[in-house]
């Protein structure tokens, strides 16, 4: 009994003091083996391409980063004002005719009396006729002319018909025409015989001649042998039968009835003044406007038709056609969207001009007017807002800005690293389509902006110069490029820029090339691709990332513990890894674990990798690393790298690089 | 705390095996030819006692503990640190001290429920229904290693588990025994056992080792042999969330088997006696709760898993773990197996004084496990002070445990007989000191046989 009592306490006081134990067993397992190549450690980026020779090249493309549009480059200032005045002229006077038939009976009192009575007796009857003397001057006013008032004449002929409506023949008629209103005698006409039936012409030439509307007959002696033996009807109503008749008249003055006739036709080039020199030929509107103005001075109407016939709007010659009341005006306006105009017309200068052609027509006045040839019909033509669509011609040499536009850089895989990164070959390729016929010199005007940093880098460019096609409705395509060699490029990129502010600006005609085209639609576009080999070196890069933290538990179990891992590195970059656990909540730092160096791989003069680097890197775990663990939900993989050579040699990325990674873990548990 | 509790629960558990108060034994070496205690007769058959009548006292007539472990002690395991007086666990002098590459720790427990013994004639009728529990664990030193150091050798080291092992036997026998003399010289003895298998465990196979290695294309490699079987029965049940009732555990007889424990003993004259056992000659065929596990593969190799680790989709841990799941793929099943029990042969030498109050015995004992044999001697001294007390001293010499000074006593007062047996005194005094540890104890009621010829009387004179 007492044996098992002293059996018993034993134990118990064992028991006791058992507290602590050194059994702590060291753990290795291999964990994960894995090849890392240069194209999966960059993320997916749409953007980076592997060229034949696995180079990773990253390559962006923006279109339309220039363009340059018919507007810009057919921004010609440039103005048209016409005034012009035009007289009225002479104008086509409406033929007139004055009839007067002097019967015998007009003439009886200035027979002898015998005549009279032997007239007198024997009218109506066979009989001889008597021979007739006249005694006495003889007048005669016809009706006036109702037509007008008094004419100026500047042209035409007053047509003088003597009919012999006697029956017998007439001797010696002499008479006189007069304007009975100035009394000038028009004509003082002779005829030494006249048969009976017969006719005698007579001409009065009415240029200069003032004439009103009266005129007198003025016989100043007319005989007559009589029928002798013949017998005649004697009709006292017989006459003579005097026809005044208007021939072509012109006038310039008066008062009189106009009658419709077109005063003014014209083709008046008006000029297009450019203030950039511009010698344009051809061209098409996109916008504007023609606006004119007539204002008449006329006592009569006028219908007024103007057209631009060197112009063409939906396939036909502009024409407009408007009415002007007497002294009247008119405001017009011919919008000139889609008008093609032929600016060459003029053969004293095939640029610049373009006729008007005006036609107006006076309307026939209902009434008796005053009027003078002198009278005016003041036009005035200009162009406003004018917009080009196309041109041909000579466009001057002149600079056209290119207004400014901004582009996102998206280089995705360089905002994931920071620190300093020179980019040893990168590019910039404009490549262009230009269907203007304008010889272009371009200077890009482009700076890089980092809007985090706030850092900015002009690109510094040389001036480019564009091809052009050499006819119409050709298209070129050209290219030019940016590298180191022609500009700062290098150092924009090395400042990482998110952006692009570009602009320019273009010098037209730059060779004093004078044959330019520019048709509707033509258009400069060039699009941007940036090409940048990954090329580069590097001495503080720095990248980080997150790498998840599941749920742990049971952390207590592990004492420490420590990475193993073997690397042959075939990237031509040093690398530095730390891993910092934050406490998730507070972001307090809880525990650190940096690995030991892993070396670059050595390259060639040209910078591609020509053998891996092999090396052991260890990464002890502190003993609060995973205690750690369960207050973290994620951990941060700082990684410091910098090239080959402490960052002094370019290096060539290329795709098929690899990094192969073994790594084994070592764990002293505490179970 | 965690660790103080881990660790106290680690050495009670190991004490438990050690501790007298259990009560296990392994061979009991002082209890053989101790005719006085009834119970003697379980290491021979043939034996009779010198009672007419014993019962033993249900549940306490018999317990029985024993424990051995071939290659450390508890003060092995556990040592002071300095400066303090606190105990450590240290596996590290066991591994570099232990002088073979594998030991073993057996655990027999031995508890009677049912005692009834009778003089039928000149033989002995015995009855009853024992307990027993069989633990036999057998482990490499370089799975010591493994567990304390962990596998951070890369010299090429292989680390050979196959010897492990761990077989488990718990069954109730319901026996019957008889003795009897063949001749004046000569008895013969049998047991019948009708076994009742409770639960057990075993490895069947196991081939199973270790090793780590480093090369250029994997910082660290794996290779193991991992082809092992265990059968298992009841085991799920019992380690089950909701366990399992006693009424279902210790009333289940679908696992059935039989044993017989044969004997002999030779008296070459008065005073010089043989006897001669074999144990546990038997089987049980194990049917109820069964699952075997068997590994999936003979033979893996693990040098880390693939992965694309800038592969942002994949979990990289749950990956690791998955291929950490597959690789050590164990196969369950439900596979009806059959156990044989260690069989133990037991000889010894007897020599009695005239007056037969004091015997010298020699014996040898020795257990077939698996594939070792676990041999032992003891020389014991006995005597027969009066009817009312005998005490036995022994020693026993146990490979890796060679000092083992037993005693025993009996003490009758009548009908109630206490005994008390430890082949190894020392664990009283130092338990944790101690490979082997063994007691057995327990009560009886005897009503001895009538008064003989005293040159007929067994030293043990009646009560």
């Amino acid at each position: 009994m007492l044996l098992l009592l002293g059996v018993g306490l034993s134990c118990q006081k064992d028991l006791n003091k058992i507290s602590t134990s050194e059994w702590q067993p060291d753990v290795a397992l291999p964990f994960i083996q894995t090849d890392i190549s240069l194209r999966n450690l960059i993320q997916e980026d749409s953007n980076l391409h592997t060229n034949n020779d696995s180079l990773l090249i990253y390559f962006y493309q923006k279109d339309s980063v220039y363009s340059v549009g018919v507007d810009s480059l057919l921004d010609l200032p440039g103005s048209l004002s016409d005034t012009s005045s035009y007289n009225m002229g002479p104008l086509q006077f409406e033929t007139f005719q004055i009839d007067a038939a002097i019967s015998l009976n007009h003439l009886m009192p200035y027979f002898p009396e015998a005549v009279r009575d032997s007239l007198e007796k024997h009218n109506g009857t066979e009989n001889i006729f008597p021979p007739i003397l006249l005694q006495h001057v003889f007048s005669y006013l016809p009706e006036p002319i109702a037509e007008f008032n008094f004419l100026t004449f500047s042209d035409g002929s007053f047509d003088i018909e003597l009919v012999n409506n006697l029956p017998v023949a007439i001797q010696y008629l002499r008479f006189k025409l007069l304007d009975v209103n100035s009394g000038v005698c028009l004509k003082d006409v002779e005829i030494n015989e006249l048969m009976p039936g017969g006719l005698h012409l007579e001409q009065i030439d009415l240029a200069g001649q003032t004439i009103g509307n009266q005129m007198g007959i003025q016989l100043m002696s007319f005989s007559s042998l009589g029928s002798f033996p013949e017998t005649v009807l004697i009709n006292l109503e017989d006459n003579l039968l005097f026809t005044l008749i208007s021939e072509e008249a012109e006038v310039v003055s008066g008062e009189g009835i106009l009658m419709e006739q077109i005063i003014i036709s014209e083709d008046r080039m008006v000029e297009f003044e450019s203030e950039d020199d511009a010698k344009l030929e051809y061209v098409s509107f996109k916008e504007g406007g023609f606006t004119y103005t007539l204002e008449s001075g006329l006592s009569v109407a006028m219908d007024v038709e103007l057209r631009l016939p060197s112009a063409l709007l939906d396939g036909e010659v502009p024409t407009q056609n408007f009415h002007i009341p007497a002294f009247g005006y008119h405001d017009g306006y011919w919008g000139l969207d889609q008008m093609t105009m032929d600016l060459s017309t003029d053969p004293d200068q095939a640029y610049n001009r373009f006729p008007v052609e005006m036609v107006i027509q006076i309307l026939p006045s209902s009434e008796i007017v005053s009027f003078d040839a002198d009278d005016q019909v003041h036009t005035e033509f200009h162009l406003n807002n004018i917009v080009f669509a196309s041109a041909i011609g000579s466009l001057g040499k002149r600079q056209v800005d290119i207004p400014k536009d901004t582009v996102a850089l998206d280089l995705e895989f360089l905002s994931q690293l920071q620190g300093d990164i020179y980019l040893d070959q990168p590019q910039i390729h404009f490549n262009y389509i230009n269907s203007f016929g304008i010889p272009l010199k371009l200077k890009p005007e482009l700076v890089g902006y980092n809007t985090l940093s706030g850092a900015s880098q002009d690109l510094n460019a040389d001036t480019a110069i564009v091809d052009y096609p050499a006819e119409p409705g050709d298209i070129v395509e050209g290219s030019f490029a940016y590298d180191k060699t022609n500009s700062d490029l290098v150092e924009v990129m090395a400042i990482r820029p998110d952006q692009i502010i570009y602009g320019g600006t273009g010098l037209l005609n730059w060779n004093n090339e004078t044959n330019n085209f520019v048709l509707e639609d033509a258009l400069f576009s060039a699009d941007a691709e940036f090409i940048i080999p990954m090329v580069l070196k590097s001495k503080n890069l720095y990248f980080t990332d997150s790498v998840s933290i599941g749920k742990v538990e049971n952390t207590d179990i592990i004492n420490n513990g420590k990475l193993v891992l073997q690397v042959a590195n075939g990237f031509p970059m040093e690398m530095l890894f730390r891993l910092v656990v934050p406490d998730s909540v507070t972001g307090q730092i809880l525990s650190v674990v940096n690995f030991d160096l892993i070396e670059a791989a050595a390259v060639d003069e040209e910078g591609k990798v020509i053998g891996v680097e092999e090396s052991v890197v260890l990464a002890n775990f502190p003993s609060d690393f995973f205690a750690s663990l369960s207050r973290a939900n994620y951990g941060l993989l700082e990684v410091r790298s910098q090239t080959y050579n402490n960052g002094n040699v370019p290096v060539a990325l290329h795709a098929d690089y690899e990094m192969a990674v073994s790594i084994g873990f070592e764990i002293s548990l505490n179970p | 705390m965690k660790t103080r509790s881990t660790y106290q629960l680690i050495s009670l558990a190991f004490l438990m095996q050690m501790a007298p108060l259990l009560l296990w034994t392994q061979t009991d070496y002082s209890l053989h030819g101790f005719t006085a205690i009834p119970q003697s007769n379980y290491s021979n058959p043939a034996n009779i006692p010198d009672s007419r009548l014993s019962i033993g006292v249900p549940f306490i007539s018999s317990f029985s503990n024993s424990t051995f472990n071939s290659s450390f002690s508890f003060n092995d395991l556990f040592i002071n640190r300095e400066g303090s007086d606190s105990l450590y666990l240290n596996l590290s002098a066991i591994i570099q001290n232990a002088e073979e590459n594998t030991g073993y720790l057996t655990e027999v427990v031995d508890h009677d429920l049912l005692f009834v013994g009778i003089k039928a004639g000149k033989g002995f009728l015995n009855f009853g229904v024992r307990n027993r529990l069989y633990i036999r664990s057998f482990y490499t030193k370089d799975l010591l290693d493994l567990l304390w150091n962990g596998n951070v050798d890369l010299s090429g080291k292989t680390y050979d588990l196959s010897k492990t092992s761990i077989r488990a036997d718990h069954f109730i026998s319901y026996y019957l025994s008889f003795a009897f003399p063949v001749s004046h010289s000569v008895n013969l003895g049998l047991r019948v056992n009708y076994n009742q298998g409770l639960s057990n465990i075993s490895t069947e196979r196991n081939q199973l080792s270790l090793k780590t290695t480093s090369d250029p294309s994997s910082v660290y490699a794996v290779a193991a042999e991992t082809d092992f079987l265990v059968n298992t029965s009841q085991l799920a049940s019992v380690t089950s969330d909701g366990g399992v009732s006693l009424s279902d555990y210790f009333l289940n007889f679908e696992n059935r088997g039989f044993s017989f424990d044969l004997g002999a003993s030779f008296k070459f004259s008065e005073r010089v006696s043989m006897h001669l056992s074999a144990l546990d000659l038997g089987y049980i065929t194990w049917k109820s709760d069964l699952m075997s596990y068997e590994s999936s593969q003979d033979s893996v190799y693990f040098d880390g898993i693939y992965a694309d680790i800038t592969d942002k989709d994949i979990d990289i841990f749950q990956m690791y773990g998955d291929s950490l799941s597959d690789l050590l793929k164990v196969s369950e099943y439900s596979s009806v197996y059959m156990t044989n029990f260690p069989v133990r042969i037991i000889g010894s030498l007897e020599y009695y004084s005239l007056d037969k109050a004091d015997r010298l015995s020699v014996m040898f004992a020795g257990r077939f496990l698996k594939d070792y044999f676990e041999p032992s001697l003891s020389v014991g001294y006995d005597r027969t002070v009066s009817r009312h007390f005998a005490f036995k001293v022994s020693y026993t010499y146990l490979t890796y445990a060679p000092l083992n000074f037993g005693v025993g006593m009996v003490i009758n007062a009548k009908p109630f007989q206490f005994y008390f047996l430890t082949d190894n005194v020392m664990a009283a005094l130092n338990l944790s000191g101690q490979r082997y540890v063994h007691f057995r104890v327990g009560l009886n009621l005897i009503f001895p046989k009538k008064k003989k010829k005293k040159s007929d009387e067994l030293p043990f004179g009646p009560l």
